[in-house]
């Protein structure tokens, strides 16, 4: 039976408004959440992860130097402990114009056992990025 | 009414009905898609990294002492060590560091690019990267690795030649304020 005038309208409008209420729900729904924007399954992990890897790029920047200083001050007059202090600092005063981490080397207790070098900091390094705090504290020991 | 007139009137009534059922199948698709498209891309950008910090590894891994010359074995250690050693003294000097058991291979006909990945972890050959040492911005160094299973590696280098670098390394050098940078592209 073909429905009248009056029906077909009524019929039309409300198939206009349930179509127009799913677009709101799928547009506006992930905003009406409270609180700071829903992040996807594992991506704050994945920034965990981030933040964790620019760290060890940090680390390695400071392995390498901690060597080279140590080879370098093994071959220089003086005490090693001295002459490897004064080289290390130049190395993180260029780590710090790359990386923007401040060190000094004179937070540094150094031991040299052989050819082995131990480097113990009271100075921790704070990596702030993706709203994650990451801290470590710079110690190395490197072979030269 | 004829029964074939009543049948055609009943379409008739259900073609504005169907037609905004399609639409809303499409705009409600279309959405899913766009929030797909969202996830993968928060996910891309940090994957990426992942793949950075499996090759910061790669730099702190040590070299099997017994493919390291006798007269050179006090000195390097790391893969990090060879890249410094190829800054230290000029590479083309180094043809030991080409051999076939060694981590680093000369290609054929060039001078400046070198395969590397023998000895890599298994890990590293699952995807496709170059790894570029520059001093300033002076290009003296350049190793990479490509899909096991993947284009042909003159392409994938062509692809890689045309991308910035997604991310950088660096390492001190003997010169404190001469850091060398490497450039990773994957």
């Amino acid at each position: 039976m073909r429905p009248n005038k009056k029906a077909t309208v009524v019929l039309l409008a409300s198939s206009i408004a349930f179509l127009i209420a799913v677009v709101i729900f799928y547009a506006a729904t992930p905003n009406m959440q409270p609180g700071q924007r829903t992040k996807y399954l594992g991506e704050t992990e994945l920034k965990v992860y981030d933040t964790y890897q620019n760290g060890e790029a940090i680390m390695i920047y400071i392995d390498e130097a901690a060597r080279q200083s140590a080879r370098k001050a093994a071959q220089e007059n003086g005490t090693f402990e001295q002459n490897f202090k004064k080289n290390f600092q130049q190395h993180i005063t260029q780590m710090r114009k790359i990386y923007n981490v401040s060190l000094s080397s004179d937070n540094y207790a150094i031991t040299k056992t052989g050819s082995e070098v131990k480097g113990i900091t009271t100075q921790k390094i704070t990596l702030k990025e993706n709203g994650i705090e990451y801290s470590f504290m710079p110690n190395f020991k490197v072979v030269f | 009414m004829s029964k074939k007139g009543q049948t055609e009137d009943i379409f008739a009534d259900a073609i504005p009905g169907i037609i905004i059922l399609i639409v809303t199948l499409m705009i409600v698709w279309g959405m899913g898609v766009s929030h797909k498209g969202q996830i993968s891309a928060a996910i891309d950008s940090s994957t990426s990294n992942v793949h950075k910090l499996e090759l910061i590894t790669s730099l702190r891994v040590p070299i099997d002492a017994t493919k390291i010359p006798e007269q050179e074995k006090t000195k390097i250690w790391t893969v990090a060590d060879v890249i410094l050693l190829a800054d230290k003294k000029e590479v083309e000097d180094f043809n030991w560091l080409f051999s076939e058991k060694l981590l680093y291979q000369k290609v054929e006909g060039t001078n400046s690019t070198y395969e590397c990945g023998k000895d890599l972890p298994i890990t590293l050959s699952k995807y496709s990267w170059v790894l570029t040492v520059k001093k300033g911005e002076r290009e003296f160094f350049k190793c990479y690795a490509r899909e096991m299973v993947g284009p042909p590696l003159k392409s994938v280098l062509n692809e890689f030649a045309l991308q910035p670098p997604k991310d950088k390394i660096f390492l001190p050098t003997e010169n404190p304020e001469e850091p060398l940078t490497l450039e990773l592209r994957w």
